[in-house]
C-alpha cells in the first residue's frame, strides 16, 4: 500500500501542472459547451475568463475576501457580462455572431491591456492559491449538475434549439430567454474558471486571454464531443496531457491538435466520446456481413 | 493629408484582396473559410522563398506564391470542405474543419521557417520615391494599389460575362438549381477556392511588401480578423461591398491611428464591426437571403 | 356536423412582400368543434396564412383574434402558448432525437421545476416528469407508434415521421390545430385512415385547419371549406356548395373544360 500511493504521490509531483491546467481547461470547455449545445458557436469564453481573473487577482490582492466568495463574484460578473453580449448577439446570424464574440474578445484584451489596476500589459500576481482538490471537486460538481441538465426537460429543449429553431419556436420554447440563459451560463463557468486560474497560476496578464485560448477551448470540446456534457471533460484533459504522452512530439503540439482536431470533425463529428458506440456498430456490422451467407451478400 | 489617403489606399488594397478570398468562398458555401489567414501566410512564404531561397525575380514569385495560395485552397476544399459539404453538415462543422486546416497550416510553417520573421529584399523593388501632390509614395505602394484596381475590375468583369462567373454566381445563389441546370458544382466550388485563395496569398504578398520584417508564421492572425471586420461591415457577398468594407476599415484605422494611438486600431476594427453587426445584421452592402456574389 | 363558437378570426388580413400580394384582405372564421379546410392552387396564400396564425410573419395590415383576444404582433413562442399549434409541410422533427423526446419537448408544463428537481433527485421531480412521459407515450400509442423506441425520429419511414409530428403538436394541447398538408406523398389507404384519425381530434373546444390538395380528403373530413386564390378568398361555404362553385372550379382548373374530379 505504500509503495502504491508513494507512486502516486511522485506522479502528482510529476504532472502537478498538467493535472491542474487539464481541469482549468476542462471547466473552460464546459463554457464552450453549453453555447454549442443550443447551436451557437461562441468564442468569447478567453474574455469571461479574464474577468473572473482580474476579479481575483484585486479581490486577493486588496481585500480579504475569501475564497468562496471571489468565485462567486467573478461568475457573477462574468455571467452579467456575458447576458449583456448576449442582448444585441442574439438577432445575429450564426457566423455573425461567432465573427463578433471574436471582436469581443480582441476588445476586451485590449481593454486589460492597458488597464492600469490590472497592471495593464505587464499583468498583475496574484496572492493566493488553489489545490488540484479544489479545481477537481468544482469540475466534478459543474459535471454533475450540467450532466442531470442536460437530461432534464431544460436540456431537451436546448436541444431542441439547436436541432431546429423554428420547430422549437412552434411548441412554446422561448427561444431568446434559453439562449440568454445559455450566454450567461457560459459566462458563469469561464468566469468561474478564470477565479481558480489566477489563482493557480499566482500571475495573470492579458495574453492568455485571446483567440487562441478561444480556440483551444472549442478543440477541447469538438474533439471529446460536443453533443454531451462530459465530451468536454474528456477532451480537455485529453488534449492538455496529449503532449505529456507524445513528449517525443512536444514540438509539434499544435500540429497534433489541429490534425486532432481535424480527423475528429471528418471521421467523428459526435467526439471521442462517442467512439464506444461507433466501434460497437462497426463491430457489429462486420460481424453481420460475415454472418450472411454468399448468395444474399451485397 | 494626401500621404494618408495613400497609406489608407495601401492599407485598403490589401484588406481587400483577403477580404475578398472570404466573400468568394462564403458566397458559393455558406461558410466562412477561417483557414484563409494561413492561407495569406502561405502565399507570402512562398514568394519570399523564391526570391530569397531562389534568386527568382520578383514577377514570378508573385505568380507563384498566387498558384501555390490557390492550390493549397483547392486542396483544403477537397479534404476539409467538400466531405462535410456532402454529408449536409450545417455552419458550425465546417468552420471548425477550416480552424483545424489553418492550425495544421501555421503549423507546417513553423516547422519549415521557424519563428522567425523574414523580408523580401528592398532591391525586389526600385526604392526612388515618387512626390504626388503632397504625398510621397514608392513604387511598390502604387504596384499595390494598381493590381488591386485592376484585379477588382477583371474580378468583377469575370463574374459578370464569363461562363465561369456565371456559372459561380449561379452556385451562390442557388446550388441545387444550379446541379439541376448541369453545372458541376463540385468543380466551380473548387475553381472558387483556388481564385479566393490566389487572392488571399497575393494580399499575403503584397503585406510583405509593404512591411518590413512582417512575413512569419502567424502573420495570418490580425489580417484575419480585419478580413472579418471588412466582409461583416461591407457584407459578406457583395464585391463593392468589400471594396467598401475595406475602404471603411483602412480609414478608420488611419484616423485611428492620428487621433487615439496605433494600439487601438484593433478595437476600432471591431468596435465598427461590433456597431454595423448590430444596426444592420447583413452588413452595409449585404443583402439577406439572396446571393449575388 | 355541430360547430360550435367563433375560435379564430381574420379580419382583412393583408400580407405582403413587396410588390407580392401573398395574402391580401383576408377574412375568415374558424369555429371549434370543426375542421375548417383551406384549399387553393399552389401559390395561393395558404402556407402564409398559417405563417400569419403562428406569428411567424406579422400581418401587413389586418388583424387576427383567438377566443376574441389579438393574436397578431405576438411572438410565436407565445402564441403557441396560447394554443395553436401547427404541423409543416415538409416534416420539421427534431430529427436527432427519438419520437418520444420529440413530443416530450412539446409538453412545457412546469419544466423548469422538473429539470431543477432532477438535479438534485427530488421525488416529486421524477413523478412530474414520468406524468409528462406517460402522456407523451399515450399520445404516440394512440397514433400507432412505439412511444419505447429509441430511434432517431429522422430513421423513421416518412409516414411515421408525420405521425410523430402530429403527436408533437397535439401534445402543446392546442385549441387550434393547423395541419398543413398533412397527406402529401400518402397514397390512397392512407390518406383515409388520416382522415379518420383527423375526425377524431375533433373536440367542442378545438378548431381544426387543414390545408390541403387533396380534395377527398377535405370533402369527407371538412366541415367548412374557404378557398384561396392569389391571396383572396374567393369561395366559403360547406364542401359540397365549394365542389359545385364555378369560380373554384375555374381556379383549379382553368377556363377550359375538365374533369373537376372533385
Amino acid at each position: 500500500m505504500g509503495g502504491l500511493s508513494g507512486a502516486l504521490n511522485t506522479w502528482y509531483a510529476a504532472n502537478n501542472n498538467l493535472i491542474n491546467d487539464s481541469g482549468l481547461n476542462a471547466i473552460l470547455a464546459l463554457s464552450v459547451f453549453v453555447m454549442l449545445a443550443c447551436g451557437l458557436l461562441s468564442l468569447a469564453s478567453p474574455a469571461y475568463m479574464a474577468i473572473g481573473a482580474y476579479t481575483a487577482a484585486l479581490l486577493s490582492n486588496n481585500t480579504g475576501v475569501p475564497f468562496p466568495a471571489q468565485m462567486a463574484v467573478g461568475a457573477l460578473l462574468a455571467g452579467v457580462v456575458a447576458f449583456v453580449l448576449g442582448l444585441p448577439l442574439l438577432r445575429l446570424r450564426g457566423v455573425y455572431l461567432a465573427i463578433c464574440t471574436v471582436g469581443f474578445v480582441a476588445i476586451t484584451q485590449i481593454f486589460f491591456n492597458t488597464w492600469t489596476p490590472g497592471g495593464g500589459g505587464n499583468g498583475i500576481s496574484i496572492s493566493a492559491a488553489t489545490t488540484t482538490w479544489q479545481i477537481y471537486l468544482i469540475l466534478a460538481i459543474l459535471c454533475f449538475l450540467l450532466w442531470r441538465l442536460e437530461g432534464s426537460a431544460l436540456g431537451r429543449s436546448l436541444a431542441a434549439i439547436r436541432l431546429d429553431e423554428e420547430a422549437a419556436r412552434s411548441l412554446g420554447i422561448d427561444t431568446v430567454a434559453f439562449k440568454l440563459g445559455a450566454f450567461a451560463l457560459s459566462g458563469i463557468l469561464a468566469g468561474l474558471m478564470g477565479v481558480l486560474y489566477a489563482r493557480l497560476h499566482y500571475y495573470i496578464d492579458p495574453s492568455t486571454f485571446g483567440f487562441d485560448t478561444a480556440l483551444s477551448a472549442l478543440t477541447y470540446v469538438v474533439v471529446g464531443g460536443s453533443l454531451t456534457t462530459l465530451g468536454s471533460p474528456l477532451g480537455a484533459i485529453l488534449i492538455t496531457a496529449l503532449p505529456e504522452w507524445l513528449r517525443a512530439l512536444n514540438d509539434y503540439r499544435t500540429v497534433v491538435n489541429g490534425l486532432i482536431l481535424l480527423a475528429v470533425i471528418l471521421f467523428l463529428p459526435g467526439g471521442l466520446v462517442e467512439l464506444p458506440s461507433r466501434l460497437r456498430r462497426l463491430i457489429g456490422a462486420g460481424a453481420r456481413r460475415l454472418r450472411r451467407s454468399p448468395e444474399t451478400r451485397g | 493629408m494626401l500621404q494618408q489617403v495613400f497609406n489608407t489606399l495601401i492599407n485598403a488594397s490589401i484588406y481587400a484582396l483577403f477580404a475578398m478570398g472570404y466573400a468568394l468562398v462564403f458566397g458559393v458555401l455558406d461558410i466562412l473559410n477561417l483557414a484563409h489567414g494561413a492561407i495569406f501566410m502561405l502565399g507570402a512564404f512562398t514568394a519570399v522563398q523564391a526570391v530569397l531561397g531562389w534568386h527568382w525575380p520578383l514577377v514570378l514569385a508573385i505568380p507563384l506564391g498566387m498558384v501555390v495560395g490557390g492550390a493549397v485552397g483547392v486542396v483544403l476544399d477537397l479534404v476539409a470542405v467538400a466531405p462535410l459539404q456532402a454529408r449536409g453538415s450545417g455552419f458550425l462543422t465546417p468552420l471548425i474543419s477550416t480552424i483545424a486546416a489553418g492550425i495544421v497550416f501555421e503549423n507546417i510553417s513553423l516547422g519549415l521557417f521557424g519563428p522567425d520573421a523574414y523580408s523580401f529584399p528592398t532591391s525586389v523593388f526600385p526604392q526612388t520615391p515618387i512626390t504626388i501632390g503632397g504625398a510621397v509614395v514608392q513604387p511598390v505602394d502604387l504596384f499595390v494599389i494598381g493590381l488591386t484596381v485592376c484585379l477588382m475590375v477583371g474580378l468583377t468583369a469575370m463574374l459578370r460575362y464569363s461562363t465561369l462567373g456565371k456559372a459561380i454566381r449561379a452556385v451562390a445563389a442557388n446550388r441545387l438549381a444550379a446541379q439541376l441546370l448541369g453545372i458541376n458544382v463540385a468543380r466551380v466550388v473548387a475553381i472558387t477556392f483556388f481564385l479566393a485563395s490566389a487572392l488571399g496569398a497575393l494580399a499575403g504578398i503584397f503585406y510583405g511588401l509593404e512591411l518590413q520584417d512582417s512575413i512569419s508564421f502567424n502573420m495570418g492572425g490580425s489580417v484575419q480578423l480585419r478580413g472579418l471586420a471588412v466582409i461583416v461591415v461591407g457584407g459578406m457577398d457583395s464585391i463593392p461591398g468589400v471594396m467598401l468594407g475595406a475602404l471603411a476599415l483602412a480609414s478608420s484605422e488611419t484616423i485611428g491611428i492620428t487621433e487615439i494611438g496605433s494600439s487601438y486600431t484593433d478595437a476600432i476594427a471591431f468596435g465598427l464591426l461590433f456597431l454595423i453587426l448590430i444596426v444592420r445584421p447583413s452588413g452595409i452592402l449585404g443583402r439577406r437571403g439572396s446571393r449575388v456574389v | 356536423m355541430i360547430q360550435g363558437p367563433i375560435l379564430a378570426e381574420l379580419r382583412d388580413v393583408s400580407r405582403f412582400f413587396g410588390g407580392i400580394h401573398a395574402v391580401d384582405g383576408v377574412s375568415m372564421t374558424v369555429r371549434a368543434g370543426a375542421v375548417h379546410g383551406l384549399i387553393g392552387p399552389n401559390g395561393a396564400g395558404k402556407t402564409t396564412l398559417i405563417n400569419l396564425l403562428t406569428g411567424f410573419y406579422r400581418p401587413t395590415s389586418g388583424r387576427i383574434l383567438l377566443d376574441g383576444q389579438r393574436l397578431d404582433g405576438s411572438r410565436p413562442h407565445r402564441i403557441a402558448r396560447r394554443g395553436v399549434a401547427r404541423t409543416f409541410q415538409n416534416i420539421r422533427l427534431f430529427s436527432a432525437l427519438p419520437a418520444i423526446d420529440n413530443v416530450l419537448v412539446a409538453r412545457r408544463r412546469g419544466t423548469v421545476r422538473r429539470s431543477l428537481g432532477r438535479l438534485l433527485y427530488f421525488p416529486a421531480a421524477a413523478r412530474a416528469e414520468q406524468v409528462e412521459r406517460d402522456v407523451a407515450g399515450q399520445l404516440l400509442g394512440q397514433l400507432g407508434m412505439d412511444a419505447g423506441s429509441r430511434r432517431p425520429a429522422g430513421t423513421l419511414s416518412y409516414g411515421d415521421q408525420r405521425r410523430v409530428e402530429l403527436a408533437r403538436a397535439l401534445a402543446t394541447e392546442p385549441r387550434l390545430l393547423l395541419l398543413d398538408e398533412p397527406a402529401a406523398g400518402m397514397n390512397r389507404e392512407e390518406t383515409d385512415r388520416l382522415g379518420t384519425v383527423i375526425r377524431e381530434l375533433v373536440r367542442p373546444d378545438r378548431a381544426i385547419l387543414l390545408i390541403e390538395h387533396d380534395l377527398p380528403l377535405i370533402m369527407a373530413v371538412c366541415d367548412r371549406v374557404t378557398v384561396l386564390n392569389f391571396g383572396r378568398v374567393i369561395a366559403e361555404g360547406a364542401p359540397a356548395e365549394i365542389a359545385r362553385d364555378p369560380a373554384v372550379i375555374e381556379a383549379y382548373l382553368g377556363t377550359e373544360d375538365g374533369d373537376a374530379d372533385l
